[in-house]
C-alpha cells in the first residue's frame, strides 16, 4: 500500500503530516505499536524544513510525503525543494555532559537515526530527499 | 494537550495530558514556569506526572530539560514519573533518563523531592 501527500513545509501543517501518517497506518492495517518511531521522525524532519528551510524564505518549501508498506516493512520518504541540506550530517548530540553544559537543541535528528532501521539522505532532481525504513512486526 | 498543576505535600505536581509535541511545546514550558515559581509561593520541588502523556518529540524534551536546570538554579528538586513506554523510550533513547531523576509512581518522586505524599 502506498499514499502521497504535498503540502507546504510550515509549522501550521504539522497536524495534517500527522493526521496524514495515521490515516495510512489504519488503512494499511499495520501494527497500532509501531507508528510513534515514524509520527516522531515525521515531526522531526517536517519541522527541520518548516524551523530552517522554509524560515527567511517568501515562499514556504514544499514537502511531498510519500508513505509505502510492504508486509511490516514501512518506508518513508520526506522531500522538500529547499536549498541542499543534509540533515543527517548534524554533529550528534552531547548526551554525557553534565547538566549545567548541556545544549538545548540538537536531539531531534538523532532521535531519528537511532528509532529507524534505516535513514538515507540523497539530493534529487533538485531536491532534499529523506528515506526512513522500519520493519513495525510486533 | 491538557495540564494540570497541584499542590501536594509543598511539591507541585505537573500532569500533561495527551500529545506533546512541537505546536504544545511552548505552552507547556509557560505552565513549567508557573510550577516552578509556584506563583509567589515557592514549591518544595517540581514532579512531572506522566501518565497520561502519549507522546514527546524533541520540542517537548526541551522543556523538561528546561524544567530541570531551572530546578536547579532555585535549589529545589525534579522528578519525572509514571512514563508510558513511548515516552519513556524517548527519554532513553535521548539520554534524558541519566540527567533527569526518573521513577515509577507519583509517591516515588515526591520523596525525591522532599515532599511528603
Amino acid at each position: 500500500m502506498e499514499a502521497r501527500i504535498e503540502l507546504p513545509g510550515t509549522a501550521e501543517q504539522l497536524d495534517s503530516v500527522i493526521g496524514f501518517l495515521s490515516s495510512f497506518w489504519a488503512d494499511a492495517g499495520l501494527p497500532p505499536g509501531g507508528q510513534f518511531p515514524f509520527e516522531l521522525s515525521l515531526e522531526e524532519l517536517f519541522m527541520n524544513v518548516a524551523m530552517h528551510g522554509s524560515a527567511g524564505a517568501e515562499t514556504p518549501r514544499t514537502v511531498v510525503l510519500a508513505l509505502r508498506a510492504d508486509g511490516t516493512t514501512v518506508t518513508t520518504v520526506i522531500e522538500d525543494d529547499g536549498v541542499a541540506f543534509d540533515p543527517l550530517n548534524a554533529p550528534p548530540p552531547d548526551l554525557e555532559s553534565d547538566i549545567e553544559d548541556r545544549p538545548i537543541g540538537g536531539l531531534g535528528v538523532y532521535l531519528v537515526k537511532e528509532m529507524m532501521d534505516r535513514v538515507d539522505y540523497a539530493r534529487v532532481d533538485g531536491r532534499n530527499r529523506v528515506t526512513l525504513v522500519k520493519d513495525v512486526a510486533e | 494537550m491538557n495540564v494540570t498543576i497541584e499542590r501536594q505535600g509543598g511539591a507541585a505536581v505537573v500532569k500533561p495530558a495527551g500529545r506533546l509535541d512541537f505546536g504544545a511545546a511552548a505552552p507547556f514550558q509557560q505552565d513549567m514556569e508557573r510550577a516552578l515559581s509556584g506563583e509567589g509561593n515557592k514549591p518544595t520541588g517540581v514532579v512531572v506526572d506522566c501518565g497520561a502523556l502519549e507522546y514527546v518529540s524533541s520540542a517537548g524534551l526541551r522543556v523538561f530539560l528546561v524544567g530541570v536546570k531551572a530546578a536547579k538554579a532555585a535549589g529545589i528538586g525534579f522528578a519525572v514519573c509514571a512514563l508510558l513506554p513511548a515516552v519513556r523510550e524517548v527519554f532513553e533513547v535521548s539520554g534524558f533518563d541519566r540527567i533527569i531523576t526518573v521513577v515509577p509512581t507519583v509517591p516515588d518522586a515526591l520523596a525525591k523531592v522532599g515532599a511528603a505524599g
